[in-house]
């Protein structure tokens, strides 16, 4: 994307006023998206992002300064605007000769997205709209979308790194909503990868849009859910996002290094039940989550986080390495070269146990059973995080009642790790969009249904709350 | 912001089209977004982070007899904005599949001028040297720490200016330019006392340097943070709310999208089909104002460069109409409302500019002393993922105060607060007389929600 002698000269302009490390993020991400309303297509976008953002450090410091022009002059200029916003005694020690970084190339590529026959796209845009129509007279709306990104990066820095990769991101998209009696409910499924547009050829777009429309006619007539504490099962796949939200974050070094996570000084103690042991890990071949070097142009690779319950490491970025004294973890991520990297997540999951879901429904008197989550957000300054649950039933005397909507479920991230008391064998990971400090980026989440032994639960229905005993 | 020709590069982009269109009708809008923007943070009294960016982002909307592709660039040289163009065109050309007559639009002509609205650039950014912005967020953590011994940390803070200029250039001869200052900044707090920990917050925004009071926001954000210290559980049950400034602004944010004659158009909407309806409790009212002086939503142009204009929403709780674009307009034989809202990067939508409603009588205090038993809503958390936009249900984890006969008892937290949107509004009994922020671009006061069944589910002890 850029020479080498072109990067070198950026690079020593950075570290002109002293700062002791620069670095460039170059990227050309081009994106498209498909879709359809009402039956036709509506979405038919094309777009294109480039710039680039240079870094500095002095020591804790961090000057940051983007730009969408790269020519070598305005690379220079923006290098040397930084250096000079900062000051400081001249110190300067040049960058030093690169080594292209090395690393596993798992994820498979085909046809970038713009090469592909868009004919194909429409044909799976209209499968899913119409297998959803038929699926319910209660559907009024029906909205499938494909979203193709092909992202570009360079990295370089002043120790000698030099990093380049493509990444291809293909996600589908099924939105409905439905209108009954007065009635309406909205809901919407996702699948996505590391991968180009042949990936959509083994996506079952019928039974994507039957799953969605099923949920959403279920959900319609529900009743509301029971308010206060009770014991959660909280099933696979998106089910993960406790984990990401109750402790994830709070891992992550952004927060440590601040001391505004209620994990700082907790590294080698018991922060878990032992039955935990979550992973963070940018390697899982085609996920969604997945990179091959972290946008600071370092390999990417596995962390365990938690292990039987013992804090084991936090995820850590190069800035964070700093601060805490931690090794970087491959985790240095950020949305595009407009935001500075900050340690973030990627394919984020706990380990699968050996109890059996049956089992441990049957073994609640009276709870909820989580079966589909939606999103959440956590303070990681106190831990006290939440998350909504799209599709949930009433577990009484050890099976399933009937299903309940509006149930979102509250706590503090320690507090909850410690009362997951049983997890089962079907670890499933799902497709997610992260927000933080450094922008949104794709990540997964994932687990085995787990029991939580008891969770506050928003609802909205005093009756049973009442029933309860709550 | 250097000055580039782009009056002559959409000529030319127009003739390539022309070209490329065999004969077809091709009209071209093209939004061109630049910005220049700082922004800082700061750690124990030591500079922490320092961003700088200067962008421009050009976005076409295409439309090939009628039906429209669109495109993006953030490379703005001429053969980029070419090759952006043809990608818009050949979007045109995809989206044309199925499409019917009813189907096809048409760029508004240039009936009339429109002066860029001066209150919403301001010359101060550049009266202020670096060091002066600096030494702002250094204050931000500084007097927020000073302000109560309870507080430990400023883990996120930060201080912004932001430069910007939009123009819009169609085949139809519209020509609009606005220029645009923002300063904003923001001090999120960590407070402790005993076993109790907090985190809040505040901020700002202005369009004029000068009219910065970092001691101020400083002062709130260490309130809410240290008020909230030592919160108890609520028991379950319902509640009469006084829901905070904030917090209501936050929930009219919300329902914002489905006063949008395209959310109404695509079923999309909670309020389709209620115009002359009485969907809220008469003590409300509500205007989309863009022409407020400096506010944060305010635009002398919609993004089709129609002329702006306020409209009524709400009054006394009816459901006087929806905001509409010169399609939606037309598709539905409603009133133009001038409401079209895209970003270089985004398709034609429909939004709001300022949602403003209007003072009520009654202080906080008022509101919360004519109750037996309250809870004052300072927070509600999880909207992006507690809210089902489809039905108004949600369910959001909250903060608060307890309140009886006037008194506060204390803090309450970990309780999550249940109902829906529509019926909240019908259950509104008060509008206060205070606003959180007067130049935001959601103005509403702190609201007294009560109603025939008591107030709202609330799911804690």
């Amino acid at each position: 994307m850029l020479s080498h002698s072109t990067v070198q000269k950026v690079l020593d302009a950075g570290l002109e006023a002293g700062a002791d490390f620069a670095e460039i993020f170059v990227e050309q991400t081009d994106s498209s998206e498909l879709g359809l309303t009402d039956s036709k297509p509506s979405t038919c976008m094309v777009g294109r992002l480039l710039g680039a953002g240079i870094r500095l450090f002095y020591g804790h410091e961090q000057v940051y300064v983007t730009t969408s022009d790269l020519d070598e002059t305005s690379l220079l200029e923006a290098a040397r605007g930084a250096a000079r916003s900062r000051g400081g005694v001249r110190a300067f020690a040049a960058a030093a000769a690169f080594n292209k970084t090395q690393w596993d190339q798992i994820h498979r590529y085909g046809t970038p997205p713009l090469q592909y026959d868009r004919g194909k796209k429409l044909g799976w845009l209209k499968l899913m709209d119409q297998v959803a129509r038929a699926r319910s007279p209660w559907v009024v709306q029906v909205e499938p979308l494909l979203m193709e990104k092909t992202q570009n990066v360079l990295i370089a820095n002043s120790q000698g790194v030099w990093a380049e990769e493509t990444r291809h991101y293909v996600r589908a998209m099924c939105a409905v909503t439905l209108e009954d009696q007065g009635q309406r409910q909205s809901t919407h499924e996702l699948d996505g990868a590391l991968a180009t547009s042949e990936y959509f050829e083994k996506v079952d777009f019928a039974a994507l849009a039957h799953r969605v429309v099923d949920r959403a006619s279920l959900l319609i007539h529900a009743d509301y859910a029971p308010a206060g504490e009770m014991p959660v099962i909280i099933d696979s796949g998106f089910g993960g996002v406790i984990f990401h939200e109750a402790s994830g974050h709070g891992l992550e070094t952004t927060a440590v290094a601040k001391n505004a996570s209620v994990f700082c000084g907790k590294m080698g103690e018991k922060v878990a039940s032992s039955c935990v042991t979550a992973i963070d890990d940018g390697t899982v071949a085609g996920a969604w989550g997945s990179i091959g070097v972290d946008d600071e142009g370092r390999p990417t690779r596995k962390t365990v986080l938690i292990e039987n319950g013992v804090l084991k490491s936090y995820i850590v970025d190069e800035m964070g390495a700093r601060k805490t004294g931690y090794a970087p973890t491959g985790s240095g991520r950020r949305q595009n070269y407009k935001l500075a990297p900050a340690s973030r997540m990627r394919n984020t999951y706990i380990a699968a146990g050996t109890d059996r879901l049956e089992d441990m429904i049957r073994d609640v008197d009276y709870g909820l059973y989580a079966k589909v989550m939606g999103g959440g957000s956590v303070t990681p300054g106190t831990g006290e995080y939440n998350f909504s649950v799209q599709e949930g039933y009433i577990i009484r005397n050890g099976k399933l009642e009937k299903p309940v909507k509006g149930a979102t479920l509250i706590g503090r991230g320690i507090e909850t790790l410690q009362k997951i008391t049983r997890v089962a064998d079907n670890l499933e990971l799902a497709t997610g969009m992260c927000g933080s400090v450094s922008g949104s980026i794709p990540v997964t989440v994932g687990q085995p249904a787990i029991t939580v032994s008891s969770l506050l639960v928003g609802g909205r229905d005093a009756a049973k709350a009442s029933g309860m005993g709550a | 912001m250097i000055e580039l020709n782009f009056d002559g590069i959409f000529g030319r982009v127009e003739e390539v089209l022309k070209q490329e269109a065999s004969g077809a009708r091709v009209e071209v809008e093209l939004l061109l977004e630049r910005a220049e923007s700082l922004s800082l943070s700061v750690q124990k009294g030591a500079l922490e982070k320092f961003d700088s960016s200067r962008s421009g982002c050009a976005g076409f909307r295409v439309l090939l007899d009628g039906i429209a592709g669109y495109a993006w660039s953030e490379d703005l040289s001429e053969s980029a904005l070419v090759a952006t163009a043809r990608h818009a065109l050949e979007n045109a050309r995809f989206a044309s599949q199925g499409a019917t007559e009813s189907d096809r639009v048409e760029l508004i002509s240039d009936g009339e001028q429109v002066r860029e609205d001066d209150s919403l650039f301001n010359e101060s950014l550049k009266g202020l040297a670096f060091e002066g912005k600096k030494n702002r967020a250094l204050e931000l953590e500084s007097l927020t720490l000073q302000a109560d011994p309870r507080v430990q940390s400023v883990p996120y803070n930060g201080y912004s200016e932001v430069e910007s200029e939009s123009r819009i250039y169609t085949s139809r001869g519209v020509r609009r330019r606005q220029r645009r200052t923002s300063v904003s900044g923001s001090s999120y707090c960590l407070a402790r006392e005993g076993e109790s920990t907090k985190m809040a917050g505040d901020g700002f925004f202005v369009r004029d340097s000068s009219k910065v009071n970092i001691a101020e926001v400083a002062q709130e954000a260490a309130r809410r943070a240290t008020s909230r210290l030592g919160a108890t559980v609520p028991a379950t049950g319902r509640y009469a709310l006084v829901i905070d400034s904030k917090v209501a602004g936050e929930l009219i944010g919300l329902l914002a999208g489905s006063f949008s004659a395209k959310a109404v158009f695509e079923k999309n909407s909670l309020l389709a089909g209620k115009g002359g309806e009485q969907i809220a409790s008469p003590c409300l009212s509500l205007t989309d104002d863009p022409r407020l002086p400096g506010a944060a939503g305010s635009r002398s142009f919609d993004s089709e460069g129609a002329v702006a204009r306020a409209t009524p929403l709400l009054r006394d709780g009816v459901l006087m109409g929806y905001l509409t674009d010169s399609v939606h307009a037309r598709k539905m034989g409603l009133p133009h409302t001038a409401s079209a809202s895209r970003g270089p990067r985004s398709e034609l939508d429909i939004s709001y500019s300022n949602l403003v409603v209007p003072l009520g009588q009654k202080s906080l205090n008022e509101l919360l002393a004519g109750q037996e038993r309250v809870i004052y809503i300072t927070e509600f958390k999880g909207y992006h993922s507690s809210y089902q936009k489809g039905s108004g249900d949600f369910s959001f984890p909250s903060e608060g105060e307890i309140w009886e006969k006037g008194k506060r008892l204390g803090p309450v937290a970990d309780f999550v607060t249940s109902g829906n949107l529509l019926e909240l509004l019908k259950s509104i009994e008060a509008v206060g007389s205070r606003l959180h922020r007067p130049d935001g671009a959601i103005r509403v006061p702190d609201l007294l929600v009560a109603g025939a069944q008591g107030g709202l589910m609330v799911a804690g002890r």
